[in-house]
């Protein structure tokens, strides 16, 4: 090797590394909480504690690494024509063993045979972000919802807790910038939303590009964030 | 339709059941996540898992095992990675269309998965997955694999037109393969040569959104039907949205150089390398043509990375030694062109073919170096071989073959071997000029070109007489003067088609005659095999059809 490394790339190789670490540790927890599961063990409930905060890092990195991307201009979207259920389905079932250890109820709705084009491993990684949030912030429902509303594809993602605070709510379209939102103190830096608006722009079509929203209310009263596909 | 019913189940619902008797093979080479996937598989019942811990076992086990899910991690160490495993056992059929290639990565690894328009798994899982994910994976694509069957048994019979029937239907009825079918509708309708049809289907699909896999049809289409400008943009447009489709890199150098900007050609595969340089095909193609363009830097470094990257590979050629161990000639190291034959002769000892190659690179080393005796050996032992080959050697070979001859002073079997091809290929401009180019490098362009106009002149003659016997209407003397032309030309593809043609006209007004119409198959699959794109191919082979006694459309 010659010449001085970029941090960067030091950073990115070991978020890499640190994110094979995690998988085992999630793959590991996984057979655990199996185990346990018929057992009456005391620590079960715990375990589901561990697993969102493994679920949380896990985001953080993807996120990072896609930030990173972004940085080195590498950042492109990989989009195929999906059946929007199919991805639902998937979300719900990697997140309802989670959820469901606190008593939260999922519920989905998605018409037959929509089908759209976009990145699936980004959009997903958004909407997973947002239902791991309603792990800590629902009272006991979540909806995930699709459906074609104009020109869009509309993923939905609803829940029955207090809502969203108000300095975090994004109007439909509205540009913010979000470098002033970074909160230190409560952990919420605003780069969740920066990466949601990052892979919602990065999904164009002809001269539209995508967006998201993020609203108090909704169909169970809580928070809604929504992620619009053009 | 639905000829073979009997075999398939009523339903193609998926329960555990389905998965519980497939054999899987897990790649990974971490041990621990090795552990963690057979613990998965063995809850949803599954009892035959193989395991492999690098890619080359994995080809090792694909090779001689059958196996209903392939489990493969991208990143597997030094050796082989996921995509080349999935490429060679693809490429080499160890797997079959039925069987499910799911690609296991450590992110959200885009640039592997641009790489790969060409050879893809069926599906991705991102790491960590839960075993409920997993489970639902495999259980959805095994009911997609079945729903899928039929066509997949079609597209191996190579019976495009059921293909494209039972594409058709399962499009209008909701099916959640939707994507996989259109991507295959696409590729069969390019097969079909059905360029029109093709087109217009890619720009439909791309009015449901830019889906990078239409778009690289459509520039396909354009490319293959002479459309270079439309090709250009098409792919660029591809790369403008995405930086990352290298398929789309190596097509659009494709279109360059088929208008005649090598440089331009050089440059657009040197980002692709940038992107992706662990690809033999590519760095092949850009040492050629960086040798082409006189870029020695380029074609040395992109040839050796090609050698170095086949070592383990089974796209290992003898072409990229002997094309490195040139270049290091042309650039004044024919010492060192001489250590990469002597490394390549022990790589591919026993391949006379290889043999062939080497010793002309030699040649060429000995003849820089002054040693002209040795330099004349080396041809005359390649030339020698060549005559023990049970088929024809490929053109490139046999005319870099007659380039050392004329070098070492053999003008005689050098131009023996130059009419031989011209004769061959009189149709083919690109390789007429190629043949030129060789006579210019070595100065004798004019005597060259007396060469080939000469050995042109006899071809299209003899083609010309053929037709006349045959317009004339002496059926059986044309079909003998064909069939004399052909065993002299057997590698003409233009011969072949008008033997054939001839053959056939004759049994449609007397009558199918077993002896003759096995001839008729011989000429055509000849024509097939040397240009599967041949303009009349498509009447030949329907003539062809309904000559077949008791034509019989056998189902199940």
């Amino acid at each position: 090797m010659e010449g001085k490394m970029d941090f960067l790339d030091i950073l990115a190789s070991t978020l890499h590394d640190m994110k094979n670490s995690l998988g085992i540790l999630f793959n590991t927890l996984e057979e655990s909480i199996e185990q346990c599961k018929d057992k009456e063990c005391s620590s079960y409930g715990g375990f589901f504690t561990l697993q969102y905060e493994i679920k949380r890092l896990n985001h953080r990195m993807i996120r990072l690494l896609s930030l990173y991307k972004k940085e080195k201009s590498q950042f492109t979207i990989n989009v195929d024509y999906y059946p929007v259920d199919e991805i639902i389905d998937d979300i719900m079932i990697q997140n309802k063993p989670l959820l469901s250890s606190k008593g939260i109820e999922i519920e989905t709705d998605c018409p037959e045979g929509l089908f759209w084009t976009f990145d699936r491993s980004l959009v997903s990684g958004v909407l997973e972000n947002v239902l791991n949030n309603s792990f800590r912030y629902t009272k006991d429902k979540v909806r995930i919802s699709a459906d074609k509303e104009g020109e869009y594809l509309s993923l939905r993602i609803e829940d029955n807790g207090r809502g969203y605070p108000e300095y975090m709510l994004v109007d439909e379209k509205e540009e913010l910038s979000y470098k002033k939102t970074v909160d230190f103190d409560t952990g919420s830096t605003g780069l969740g939303l920066y990466f949601s608006m990052l892979v919602a722009k990065s999904h164009t079509n002809e001269n539209r590009e995508g967006y998201i929203s993020i609203l108090n209310g909704g169909a169970l009263g809580g928070g809604a964030f929504t992620i619009y596909i053009p | 339709m639905a000829t073979t019913q009997e075999n398939i189940p009523s339903s193609p619902s998926s329960s555990t059941e389905d998965l519980k008797k497939k054999k899987v093979l897990v790649v990974e080479d971490f041990l621990n996540f090795r552990l963690t996937l057979r613990t998965m598989l063995k809850s949803f019942s599954i009892s035959y898992i193989d395991e492999a811990a690098t890619g080359e076992e994995a080809v090792e086990k694909m090779s001689s095992n059958r196996y209903d899910i392939i489990l493969c991690d991208y990143n597997l160490g030094p050796g082989k990675d996921g995509q080349q495993v999935l490429e060679e056992a693809r490429c080499c059929e160890y797997i079959e269309h039925s069987t499910i290639f799911i690609m296991v990565t450590a992110e959200n690894t885009m640039e592997m998965i641009m790489g790969a328009l060409e050879y893809q798994p069926d599906d991705y899982l991102i790491k960590p997955f839960s075993k409920e994910a997993l489970e639902k994976k495999l259980k959805n694509l095994s009911t997609k694999k079945e729903s899928l069957k039929d066509i997949e048994k079609a597209v191996e019979k190579k019976d495009y037109a059921s293909v494209i029937a039972l594409c058709d239907e399962q499009i209008s009825s909701h099916t959640k393969s939707l994507s996989d079918l259109l991507k295959l509708k696409g590729e069969i309708l390019i097969k079909k040569q059905a360029y029109a049809e093709a087109a217009a289907f890619y720009e439909k699909v791309l009015g449901m959104g830019n889906l990078p896999w239409a778009m690289f049809g459509l520039g396909k289409v354009k490319f293959i039907t002479g459309d270079y400008n439309g090709a250009k943009s098409v792919f660029e447009k591809i790369i403008t949205k995405n930086n990352k489709i290298v398929a789309a890199y190596d097509w659009l150098a494709k279109t360059h150089e088929k208008m005649g900007n090598d440089l331009e050609a050089q440059r657009v595969l040197q980002d692709a390398v940038r992107i992706s340089p662990k690809a033999i095909l590519r760095q092949r193609t850009l040492g050629n043509i960086a040798h082409k363009n006189k870029d020695h830097v380029t074609a040395e470094y992109s040839y050796k990375e090609a050698v170095k990257q086949g070592k383990h590979s089974f796209l290992k050629r003898p072409s990229d030694y002997t094309c490195l161990a040139k270049v290091l000639v042309d650039k004044g190291s024919p010492v060192e062109s001489l250590e990469v034959l002597k490394d390549a002769g022990g790589e591919f000892s026993g391949n006379p073919e290889a043999s062939i190659q080497i010793s002309v690179a030699e040649s060429l080393a000995f003849k820089k170096l002054n040693r002209e005796e040795d330099a004349g050996k080396a041809v005359q032992k390649a030339y020698k071989l060549v005559a023990t080959l049970p088929g024809r050697l490929s053109v490139d070979i046999e005319l870099e073959l007659a380039k050392a001859l004329y070098l070492t002073g053999d003008e005689k079997s050098g131009k023996e071997i130059v009419r031989h091809v011209v004769q061959s290929n009189h149709d083919n401009q690109e390789l007429l000029g190629n043949v030129q180019a060789i006579f210019k490098d070595l100065n004798i362009e004019d005597k060259g070109r007396e060469i080939i106009s000469t050995a042109l002149g006899e071809v299209i003659k003899l083609n010309n007489d053929g037709i006349k016997l045959f317009q004339d209407g002496n059926l059986g003397r044309a079909i003998n003067f064909f069939e004399q032309a052909v065993d002299r030309l057997p590698d003409n593809k233009t011969i072949n088609a008008n033997a054939a043609h001839a053959l056939m006209v004759y049994m449609q007004k007397h009558g199918s005659q077993p002896r003759l119409l096995e001839k008729a198959t011989l000429y055509i699959d000849r024509v097939k095999s040397i240009d599967p794109l041949y303009k009349n191919l498509e009447i030949l082979t329907n003539m062809h059809k309904e000559l077949i006694p008791e034509a019989s459309h056998h189902g199940g």
